[in-house]
């Protein structure tokens, strides 16, 4: 549980960084930073896009996987990070 | 009934030619429809069919497996939750949370997507990974024409014993004409029929005269008896004669009219306030950096903070606040150089001109190691140079009499995009540059003062001086014959030159290389 917070804590330490959620593969919520409307939403429309993208990569090529996922927006940037049964979202927005 | 037709033959007969011969028909049989026979018969429907001479072929249809889907619109609840588990029921999902936060798996897992997400989120803070490089606004436009210079016009001595032009002027109108002083540099080399004419085009005046007994006197155009005012060029500031330098160019500038500036034998540069009293305060700084005399010196016109020299085999640019050293410098070059200036149009170029006969030109922006253009002008050594204010005639004056006009390319007598804030820019950066080698050199020496101080009893420390000392020397010699035999290996693995040639360039590498360990040794680094 420690290590959890711990892991969150150091993710939001960093400049820019808005907020974290952390969600299982199917996609029940473990973890955010945010409240929990907002979270719920980004997890149910995230979670279907990271499956398909991960189907999408393995028809392409068998023995690739997805590491992570960048989604850079003009106001922000959504980084994804895809494990088997987890995944973790990260809402950054850099400063140029 | 039986339809029979006989035909008979004698054996005798058998094998004999047949003779045809045409008779009438005959009827033989005639058999008539017998309507009782009618009944025993249907009549068929008629049908009309399409005959081809094709394949057979068969039809089939297949239908896939349906699918079933509508549209509709989506509610964000959360899902995903196992059958056992209904949502609803806040105590399951926190021990269903629990549960999984507890696994090894989940923990394992989330430090290695941790690591992956910190390591973006990094990324995108030190640098903006999407940036575009080379917006739309930078069109490079190069000046796809090399740097050239084209000879116009030569104007010689007209007299039979030539002499050296030293020095040139142009009309500041921005005309044509050009004022060239003429004498004889040799070293009483007066021979008697020489004129005493300074062939001068057109009169231009100039405010102020030097010479070489160590002072600079003001002469008035309107009175040209005597001069107005002395000043006497003592760096122990006494007013000294004995001790005074020689003057050998003199740098005024009109827009800054109490400072003015003379470059001496000495290869110091004195700049001086006209308007202080006592001759003391009238020298304000001098600037040491070259190894003989200073033949040009000159103010750059767009950045009068910096100044041009020129003496012995460098060109050196400095900045007026910083006194140990200038701020930027050619290499060693194979001949002495002889004058120099800006361009008036572009504050990033300056032309110098060298014994061997070379007008150079420098574009400090674009080359710093060589010059953008060299041009031979004589087989003479060029002694003066002056350009045209619009920047692209340039005159060079030689040993035997000869001016000869150059004009400049387009490419370095037009201003460039920007070149003004580049120029500033550059010149702020190396005077920054030598004010922090200076805060550092004057760190050193304090603390190689405050060090010495403490040892000062201990008589092996000084021991250790001398003997440094001498190490240095031995050491300063070993390098130097080195360098030497370097550069003639190299050079006669470069030319075939006859024996003349190098010997005289030994000489020059050698001084060249000697004022280049001195150089060394006064803490200067040379960039090339």
């Amino acid at each position: 549980m420690a290590d959890v917070e711990e892991i969150l804590k150091r993710i939001q330490s960093h400049r820019g960084v808005e907020g974290a959620i952390i969600a299982t593969s199917e996609g029940i919520i473990m973890r955010s930073t945010l409240e929990e409307q907002i979270t719920v939403q980004y997890v149910a429309l995230i979670q279907p896009l990271l499956m398909k993208t991960k189907k999408t990569l393995q028809d392409m090529d068998s023995e690739d996987e997805l590491t992570h996922l960048r989604l850079r927006t003009e106001k922000n940037e959504l980084i994804i990070a895809a494990d088997k049964d987890y995944f973790m979202v990260g809402i950054h927005k850099p400063s140029p | 009934m039986e339809i029979t037709h006989v035909y008979a033959k004698l054996r005798s007969e058998f094998g004999r030619q047949c003779l045809f011969s045409d008779r009438p028909e005959e009827v033989m049989v005639d058999i008539h429809p017998e309507p009782s026979l009618a009944s025993q018969f249907i009549l068929k429907t008629r049908k009309d069919q399409g005959l081809q001479a094709c394949r057979d072929m068969s039809e089939h249809q297949v239908n896939t497996e349906r699918f079933e889907s509508n549209s509709c619109g989506m509610n964000h609840v959360e899902g995903g939750w196992p059958k056992d588990i209904n949502p609803k029921d806040v105590e399951q999902t926190i021990r269903f949370r629990k549960k999984v936060e507890k696994e090894e798996n989940y923990i394992n897992c989330l430090q290695h997507l941790g690591s992956v997400m910190e390591h973006c989120i990094k990324q995108n803070n030190a640098i903006d990974i999407y940036q575009q490089y080379f917006e739309e606004d930078e069109e490079l436009e190069e000046s796809s024409e090399l740097p050239s210079a084209k000879t116009i016009n030569i104007l010689r001595d007209p007299n039979e014993v030539k002499r050296t032009i030293t020095s040139l002027s142009w009309h500041p109108d921005g005309g044509r004409k050009l004022a060239a002083a003429y004498c004889n540099l040799g070293f009483q080399k007066n021979p008697k029929d020489m004129s005493l004419d300074s062939y001068i085009w057109e009169i231009g005046g100039s405010y102020g005269r030097f010479n070489h007994r160590g002072m600079v006197l003001w002469w008035d155009v309107r009175k040209l008896s005597e001069p107005t005012e002395r000043l006497v060029l003592d760096p122990g500031r006494e007013g000294n004669l004995d001790r005074a330098l020689g003057a050998i160019s003199l740098e005024f500038e009109p827009t800054m009219p109490t400072k003015f500036m003379v470059g001496t034998e000495q290869g110091l540069v004195v700049s001086c306030n006209r308007k202080a009293k006592t001759a003391a305060e009238k020298i304000v700084c001098t600037y040491d950096g070259h190894h003989g005399p200073i033949y040009a010196l000159q103010r750059n016109p767009f950045f009068p903070k910096n100044f041009l020299t020129v003496g012995d085999w460098t060109a050196r640019i400095w900045s007026e606040d910083i006194k140990e050293s200038s701020i930027m410098w050619t290499k060693y070059q194979m001949s002495y150089l002889m004058d120099a200036c800006w361009s008036p149009v572009r504050p990033s170029v300056f032309f110098t001109v060298k014994m061997e006969g070379v007008l150079d030109i420098w574009d400090i922006l674009f080359k710093q190691s060589d010059p953008s253009l060299s041009v031979k002008v004589s087989d003479k050594a060029l002694y003066s140079l002056r350009v045209q204010d619009n920047g692209q005639l340039v005159a060079c004056g030689s040993q035997n009499g000869e001016a000869t006009l150059l004009e400049i390319c387009s490419g370095l007598s037009t201003l460039q995009k920007n070149e003004k804030s580049l120029a500033a820019a550059m010149f702020e950066r190396e005077t920054k540059r030598e004010k922090i080698l200076e805060a550092r050199q004057r760190e050193i020496r304090l603390k190689e003062r405050s060090r010495s101080e403490q040892s000062r009893e201990d008589e092996a420390g000084r021991e250790d001086g001398e003997d440094n000392l001498e190490q240095l020397i031995a050491r300063a010699e070993n390098d130097f014959y080195s360098l030497v035999e370097a550069e003639m290996r190299r050079r006669e693995r470069r030319e075939e030159t006859p024996q003349e040639n190098d010997v005289c360039d030994e000489r020059e590498v050698q001084n060249g290389v000697e004022n280049g360990k001195t150089g060394d040794e006064t803490g200067n680094t040379d960039l090339s």
